[in-house]
């Protein structure tokens, strides 16, 4: 029977080289890299690219990681903050394409995945989140990090200390203010 | 964990009602996702510097070298005169 190496076990490894041990690290954690980008994103193919710039920073630096944090309080690290550099980026460019859609010359195709559910479901599904994704959209950075870690990653409190290098009283306000900026814009929406 | 700023119910009904919202969100990468990975990182190795074909030629090489020494000494002895 094999045992799986711990996290640390498999940073040593990398740390001397083997290759193996990057492939079982990514396989462990691509799922939650992604999820998390995804869940600033809500674009899968910027949230592959982010998850690939994660995976791509830990192979290029782990000779430097010394285990401040936990291996999984980095990787969350590297996924937020990238993700978050992809969103500005992503605003940035959402706003040339909206100038670029006034002057008529964005014919772009939006693809979208089949869906079979009773169709009036779909629609105040949809409607739903997509008032709560805005609403998530619009949270200040830092909340908006400490809500999707606690309620879409379902990190504990402490772990979103962690991840954003802060204290748990400040994680605890920061999610604290964040419920309340989302109640406030979504009420006059689900009333 | 204790939580004195929202009451533990409250922390559950936001997380269940995301989940609720997300039923189709993919969980995963799609699959090959580390052959993909290994691609982009192949990309991005650092690449040697690369000199030109002739001047990796030790001959060729030379020759240039000697040619610079050749016509340094020339400007030199054409300057001292």
């Amino acid at each position: 029977m094999s045992c799986s190496p711990t996290d640390a076990e498999l940073v040593t490894q990398l740390q001397a080289g083997q290759t193996t041990a990057f492939r079982l690290l990514v396989e462990r954690y691509q799922g939650a890299v992604y999820r998390t980008a995804l869940s600033l994103l809500r674009s899968p193919e910027e949230a592959e690219d982010v998850a690939q710039e994660v995976f791509v920073e830990v192979y290029q630096t782990i000779a430097r990681f010394r285990g401040e944090a936990a291996l999984r309080t980095w990787l969350y690290r590297l996924a937020t903050s990238r993700a978050l550099k992809q969103q500005r980026k992503a605003r940035a460019k959402k706003r040339f394409a909206f100038l670029t859609a006034l002057l008529g010359t964005n014919h772009e195709v939006l693809h979208e995945r089949p869906d079979h559910r009773h169709p009036l479901a779909v629609l105040e599904d949809q409607q739903q989140q997509q008032q709560l994704m805005e609403a998530i959209a619009r949270l200040p950075s830092s909340q908006q990090v400490a809500f999707t870690l606690r309620h879409e990653q379902e990190l504990s409190y402490e772990e979103i200390a962690a991840v954003l290098n802060t204290s748990l009283p400040a994680v605890e306000s920061l999610l604290f203010r964040a419920r309340q900026s989302l109640r406030k814009f979504l009420q006059p929406h689900l009333a | 964990m204790s939580n004195p700023l929202t009451p533990p119910e409250e922390d559950e009904a936001w997380t269940t009602l995301l989940r609720s919202l997300q039923p189709q969100a993919p969980t995963e990468p799609d699959p090959f996702f580390f052959a993909r990975l290994q691609v982009r990182l192949a990309a991005q190795q650092p690449q040697p510097i690369m000199l030109p074909t002739w001047l990796r030629r030790a001959a060729y090489a030379f020759s240039a070298g000697a040619l610079v020494l050749a016509l340094n000494a020339d400007t030199a002895l054409n300057y001292m005169r």
